[in-house]
């Protein structure tokens, strides 16, 4: 067995080292790199733009008003993809909520007391209660940005959501939040439930043309729809269509998904450590 | 060869992924060695998708268009894919260990029940 198990691993690397040689060295990947040179040619233009790469390059900010190529292929050109991926994500929530609620009794839960700074716990130190209760709004207020951002800048629905969890984390371990465990576990999974439901309606509110078209780019001003000509800018918020509305979705999504597994296991290793 | 050195840092970050994956017997380490293994999927598609002086795919004050080279944007988007499905199904296999450990009093694999001992 343990020598099936190298030979295996062996024959593995082997391909892998052998495939190397296939490869374009690095730094050199198919397509023209000085695509975005020729200012001349219009959005349409394909002449220069030989890979999908490159035409997204050229084509993104005409065609989805975003500034950040890769939130345009995330949320417009790979929305469909990105839509599994969220469903992914929920279907995880799910079973980790449902079977780590096999381990603790619902009676046992809310027993918890909240804690203000000043009442705090005798296991965690007054420093780590004061310094939580002063970072967690900056750290909601730098997720918050993060999402609203996405088009513009790095960033977007799942970086977002994943920094404002980590503000979840930061209230969990420093004893701020015990109390309320489960009820606030229901309200994540209505707001999880709510993220996941806003990215399909605005799916199928584009099927005029097909499943999550971009149907506010080069619209309205007010409506995310401002015209973006190709080329560096500023950045304008209200640029980008659809993009800006389904990256809300997918940082509501993360971010009360992650929530929810953070807060189900923090709740059964609380529940373990009282048990004994 | 050094045109071919980030791949072979790729092979590498697998080949010890996978060795871990095969001869480790602790469920968690296991878990950690799948996470070391898509790292290196995630590196090789950012190696894939470089260009030298290349920025990132955003134009929001970007450097005029005469001087601005950008990497691939689409490796990027399939990272950011990748990065969210491997915390979840991390999360999913360490609750999995949780149960295991419950169920057998261990996390070691070969004393598992059901499980027979073929060295």
């Amino acid at each position: 067995m343990k020598l099936a198990s190298f030979l295996s691993l062996v024959l593995i690397t082997g391909f892998l080292f052998v495939a190397i040689n296939k490869l374009h060295p690095v730094g050199a990947p198919l397509g023209n790199p000085d695509v975005l040179k020729d200012r001349s040619s219009a959005a349409t233009d394909i002449i220069n733009v030989n890979t999908m790469d490159d035409y997204y390059l050229r084509n993104s900010q005409t065609e989805t008003g975003s500034n950040n190529v890769v939130s345009s292929i995330v949320f417009d050109y790979r929305g469909f993809d990105t839509l599994g991926e969220a469903t992914v994500l929920f279907l995880v929530v799910t079973s980790i909520s449902m079977l780590l609620s096999l381990l603790y009794k619902r009676e046992d839960v809310d027993d918890y007391e909240f804690r203000k700074p000043n009442e705090f716990p005798g296991d965690v130190s007054r420093i780590i209660s004061y310094g939580s209760y002063l970072l967690y709004p900056l750290i909601i207020t730098f997720g918050v940005y993060l999402v609203i951002h996405g088009h513009l800048s790095p960033g977007g629905g799942f970086q977002g959501g994943a920094v404002m969890a980590s503000g979840t984390a930061l209230l969990l371990v420093s004893a701020l939040i015990t109390r309320h465990v489960h009820r606030t576990r229901r309200i994540f999974s209505f707001f999880e439930s709510l993220g996941l439901t806003i990215f399909i309606s605005m799916g199928f509110a584009g099927i005029g043309t097909t499943f999550l078209y971009n149907f506010l780019a080069n619209g309205s001003l007010t409506l995310f729809g401002r015209a973006i000509p190709f080329g560096p800018n500023p950045g304008f918020l209200n640029s980008g269509g659809v993009l800006p509305v389904l990256s809300f979705a997918i940082g509501v999504e993360v971010f009360f998904g992650l929530s929810i597994i953070l807060v189900t296991l923090f709740h059964v290793a609380r529940h373990r450590k009282d048990m004994e | 060869m050094t045109d071919f050195f980030l791949y072979v840092t790729v092979v590498l970050l697998v080949f010890f992924g996978l060795s871990a994956v095969l001869f480790k017997r602790n469920l968690i380490k296991i878990v950690i060695a799948l996470n070391i293994l898509e790292a290196g999927v995630n590196l090789f598609f950012i190696v894939l998708a470089y260009r030298p002086e290349g920025t990132a795919p955003i134009f929001t004050l970007a450097p005029e268009l005469e001087k601005l080279r950008m990497v691939l944007p689409t490796p990027q988007a399939l990272i950011l894919t990748n990065i969210v499905i491997g915390f979840a199904t991390t999360a999913l296999m360490l609750v999995f260990a949780v149960f295991i450990y419950r169920n057998n009093g261990t996390l070691d694999i070969r004393n598992l029940k059901g499980v027979e001992d073929h060295d």
